[in-house]
């Protein structure tokens, strides 16, 4: 159900006069006065989805008006809120789950969207998590012995990804040029095919999301590092990127924003119900079953986050030769 | 279909042409892509070879039909109604600019009862009845039951 | 624990009185979307899983799994009245089975259709129970040369599909392989012919083009003749299968049951690429070939049997090894884990109830649906009672919607519509649909796992050839196209003998 009230040509000759006016008179007080819609860059039934339905239905209950998440994937979700910042009103009706693509694709093609310009940053929520694993029969049990080999046989350690361009291949990438090694990036399309190839023992090593930790609880894949900044309360017994020498932190950030020029006034009160919403235990509980952590952050340091996030971008994907080059 | 052209107006002529071209612009665009080297082909790889594979199969379709003729283009659409055709083309892209802005219901109501009326006719009652009972049923069916999201356009405040 | 005693454990859990109720509210719900062409169980599964939220774990994911095998079931509904597939893996029903209906035999071809899908459904659950692991561990050996190797034998299947100019069927299967490659490289992230546009970022979506190609190509032409489909209406024979259809579908039925369930527990594609196969070895091991494309029964038997089998056969990775191979079953995956259950290795030590509760379910389920379906085929064929004018209207509304819902995308729709035109155009100048949907399915893995094998083969063709799988995968292949091409070479070397003479 679309509850946009994004009514331009034919459409607003037919819609009555007066629902505009009504409309167009709104400001912060009382708001919302209608439904609110999230556009979800990601299928349904993915996690952040299914965590944001569960955030939809807290929030509806905070505010008093129907909170909807609206699905428009496509694109490394960056369809939905591109298509937001193009042709939402920045009333506060219509915001969207922002992922990292948003900030990323832009370093590498031309986008419709300037992601320091077009959006009016709410708050930034959580993040993906990643490991690196190898086989349970391995003969590599470290993230260091994992380098070594690489060291010995340049070229030869193969490992799978979701995907050239995410956060993975680009970190796996970054690790290898920080400690002077040369991995074989096998690109598989999202991680469950990159547990698979793991398994049937295809690639030597993996880098991947929370789809590999039932492997790695049944035993059949070893964990060999979290690329996160604290050990995983999943897996307390696989060390941290940084704990193995090696000075990086690696997610996938993301949050919500509206299109450019949002009263302050209204990120604030959505601001607020989205972060009561997170404390909400039953919210907790879900996005822990997706293994997503709690990375809350207010509107200022949000924004500051995603200037600095999008420099950080530009340089690591440039410096691994993904950026685009006109 | 039995008359047959070598002429100008052979209709698998015209067909292995189109083929022809789309295959060298698949060609060219693999091309541009890159191929890569090949323990690590490039994007363009597949691209430029299914391209090529194209052209060479459209020429073949092209060299049969200059040998052995074809049906002329006019047979393909003679004693048809291609009028109706080209208007329902014309119909469904229309509804497809106005189907996010105006909604499901309406912009359904407008094409199903356009088509009823125009294409071959049917009584008025019979268009409105039918076109009305299907669109409420659809919606309903789709929105409220199985929750799967429909455009509402200018009926937003109305359905809720 | 032993089998039966473990299954007599997963039927008390399945009859209880909720539980029950949650199968059929989810075999009710499948059945529906099955019928709505280009509605898959995606987008309801996605909608309807908070719902489940407050129900228990079993009840709520055997919903889901209802949902799922449920809608494998309508889907060739569609297909054989109105010749709009509502999935990729129902184009092989169209070829026959709307024919079957155009000759006033839709009861038939719906009824085998149903009754093939509860054979396959039943057969590959018995065979999930008995061979889960085992099997499992075979579709891990695929890795990126058997994936490419057993791309190559699906589009020699081509060759099985097409009855007129085979330069034409081919051309039109390398068209379909450019059509899937469009969108991001998944190796290089690199955008690959999509003009600027973010839409074609993730690729063509294969249920506007099969829709667009089959259901509204077939509407353009139906209109432009003069004489609409008074022919169809007047003709409407009995509705339950003869004996001689019986005799006619029991061998395809077998037959596309062990071929679906083999294919279906192989990750992408397994339900298309199973459909097909069982189509072309139909086409093949028949004695009347001819027949088939002009209505033959075994051409709905086997593939609709084969698709449903490769349903069952697609539950053995997800949860034995917690892999889903297909989107459907990520989906299904997701229900798990909000239920706070994880499939895979452990899921059958540590929650019995749960694993042979669903098991003992999907039994039950598939009674329902052949329950839930027979009266139905009465009166869909009532469908074709409703005239032209009145009918076509309808399905194109039902196609816009259902290829507008799967992404909420109206680019969808006019991708739909492009493809309508093409499709007419197509059929205008002699060229078959069909090789293009399966190449357009098979050519991204086909493309994708040749690069990948090569990376890690640094280059080294030899790979297709040694690795046991997929060499084994070649030599079919290479059979395939030579046994057709055997007769005719022999009977060319006799010619040339009698010319000489």
């Amino acid at each position: 159900m679309k509850r946009r009230d994004v009514v331009k040509g034919l459409g607003a000759a037919l819609a009555a006069p007066a629902l505009i006016s009504k409309a167009a008179a709104q400001g912060a007080a009382g708001f919302p006065s209608k439904p609110i819609t999230i556009i979800m860059g990601w299928p349904p039934g993915s996690g952040p989805d299914v965590w944001h339905r569960s955030l939809a239905d807290a929030m509806t209950r905070i505010l008093g008006q129907p909170v909807v998440v609206e699905n428009k994937a496509g694109g490394g979700g960056t369809i939905g809120p591109a298509h937001m910042a193009a042709n939402a009103k920045p009333d506060g009706y219509t915001i969207a789950h922002i992922p990292i693509t948003v900030l990323r694709f832009p370093v590498m093609r031309k986008v419709s969207w300037d992601p320091l310009k077009d959006f009016s940053w709410i708050v930034h929520m959580s993040g993906f998590q990643f490991i690196t694993a190898v086989r349970a029969d391995s003969p590599i049990k470290t993230k260091q012995e994992m380098i070594a080999f690489a060291k010995d046989n340049p070229g030869k350690l193969t490992y799978a990804s979701p995907g050239s361009g995410t956060s993975l291949h680009i970190g796996m990438e970054l690790i290898a040029k920080h400690a002077g090694v040369q991995f074989t990036h096998v690109p598989f399309k999202g991680s469950i095919e990159s547990v698979a190839a793991l398994e049937g023992g295809h690639v030597m090593a993996m880098a991947g999301g929370s789809e590999a930790y039932p492997m790695v609880a049944a035993g059949n894949i070893r964990a060999l590092a979290a690329w996160t900044d604290k050990r995983l309360p999943s897996l307390p017994d696989t060390p941290t990127l940084q704990e193995v020498g090696l000075p990086f932190v690696f997610d996938s950030p993301y949050g919500m924003a509206g299109p450019k020029g949002m009263d302050p006034a209204i990120v604030k009160i959505l601001h607020d119900a989205i972060k009561q919403a997170m404390e909400d235990p039953k919210t907790i509980e879900v996005r822990n079953r997706f293994n997503m952590q709690d990375r809350y952050m207010d509107t200022a340091t949000y924004a500051r986050f995603n200037a600095e996030l999008f420099e950080k971008e530009k340089s690591y994907l440039e410096s691994i030769g993904l950026a685009r080059k006109d | 279909m039995q008359n047959q052209t070598k002429g100008l107006a052979n209709a698998e002529l015209w067909g292995g042409i189109a083929w022809l071209a789309l295959g060298l612009f698949v060609t060219w665009q693999g091309w541009t892509q890159g191929l890569g080297v090949l323990s690590e082909p490039g994007s363009g790889f597949a691209v430029f070879w299914c391209g090529v594979i194209m052209s060479g199969l459209s020429a073949t379709i092209v060299a049969t039909a200059i040998r052995q003729g074809g049906p002329p283009l006019k047979s393909l659409w003679s004693e048809t109604r291609w009028q109706k055709v080209l208007l329902v083309m014309g119909l469904l892209l229309l509804f497809g600019f106005f189907f996010e802005q105006i909604g499901f219901i309406p912009s359904s109501l407008v094409l199903l009862l356009v088509l009823m009326r125009f294409i071959d006719p049917v009584p008025w009652w019979q268009a409105i009845t039918v076109s009305f009972g299907a669109v409420l049923g659809v919606w309903f069916l789709l929105a409220k039951f199985l929750k799967i999201q429909l455009p509402a356009g200018v009926l937003a405040p109305l359905l809720g | 624990m032993d089998v039966v005693a473990s299954l007599a454990h997963g039927f008390s859990v399945a009859l209880q009185p909720y539980n029950l109720l949650a199968c059929f509210a989810g075999v009710f719900v499948g059945t529906l979307i099955g019928v709505l062409p280009g509605i898959g169980p995606v987008t309801a599964m996605a909608l309807l899983l908070p719902v489940t939220l407050s129900a228990p774990p079993e009840a709520g994911i055997i919903m889901m799994a209802g949902i799922y095998y449920g809608s494998m079931y309508g889907g060739s509904t569609t297909s054989i009245l109105v010749n709009i597939p509502g999935e990729a893996a129902s184009v092989v029903t169209c070829l026959d089975g709307h024919e079957m209906a155009k000759q006033g035999r839709a009861g038939p071809a719906l009824g085998i259709a149903a009754l093939g899908s509860f054979f396959a459904g039943t057969v590959a659950i018995v065979a999930l129970m008995l061979v889960a692991p085992t099997l499992a561990r075979w579709a891990l050996k695929f890795g990126p040369a058997e994936y490419f190797s057993l791309m190559v034998l699906g589009l020699t299947l081509l060759s099985f599909l097409t009855h007129g100019s085979m330069a034409k069927a081919l051309l039109m299967a390398s068209v379909g392989i450019v059509l899937g490659l469009i969108g991001t490289d998944a190796i290089t992230a690199e955008e690959r012919l999509t003009f600027g546009r973010l839409e074609l970022l993730d690729g063509v979506g294969i249920v506007p083009v099969v829709m667009g190609l089959f259901g509204v190509a077939e509407i353009l032409s139906n209109l432009e003749r003069k004489i609409s489909r008074e022919v169809i209406k007047a003709r409407i024979g009995s509705l339950w299968p003869t004996r001689e259809d019986w005799q006619r579908s029991v061998g395809p039925m077998t037959r596309g049951t062990l071929l679906g369930f083999f294919v279906g527990t192989l990750p992408g594609g397994g339900a298309v690429i199973s459909s097909f196969a069982s189509y072309a070895l139909e086409k093949r091991i028949s004695k009347t070939p001819e027949r088939f494309g002009k209505g033959a029964i075994e051409g709905v038997a086997g593939p609709e049997a084969a698709n449903n089998a490769a349903a069952g056969g697609a539950f053995i990775p997800l949860l034995t090894l917690g892999i889903p191979p297909n989107v459907i079953l990520a989906l299904l995956l997701g229900a798990f884990i909000i239920h706070g259950l994880q499939p895979g290795p452990l899921l059958m030590v540590q929650k019995p109830d749960v694993f042979w509760g669903i098991v003992a379910s999907m039994y039950i389920g598939n009674v329902m649906l052949l329950v839930l379906n027979m009266p139905l085929i009465g009166m869909w064929v009532q469908v074709l009672k409703v005239p032209y004018p009145l009918l076509f209207p309808l399905i194109l509304m039902f196609c816009i919607v259902g290829v507008f819902s799967s992404n909420a995308a109206v680019f969808d729709v006019f991708v739909m519509v492009v493809f309508g035109a093409i499709g007419y155009l197509m059929r205008k100048f002699g060229y078959e649909p069909a090789p293009l949907v399966l190449a357009f399915v098979l050519g991204p893995l086909l493309e994708n796992n040749l690069r990948k094998a090569l990376i890690l083969s640094r280059g080294d063709f030899w790979t297709f050839v040694e690795r046991p799988i997929s060499g084994t995968c070649l030599a079919l292949a290479v059979l395939m196209l030579l046994i057709p091409l055997l007769p005719s070479l022999a009977r060319k070397r006799e010619a040339i003998a009698l010319d000489k003479d």
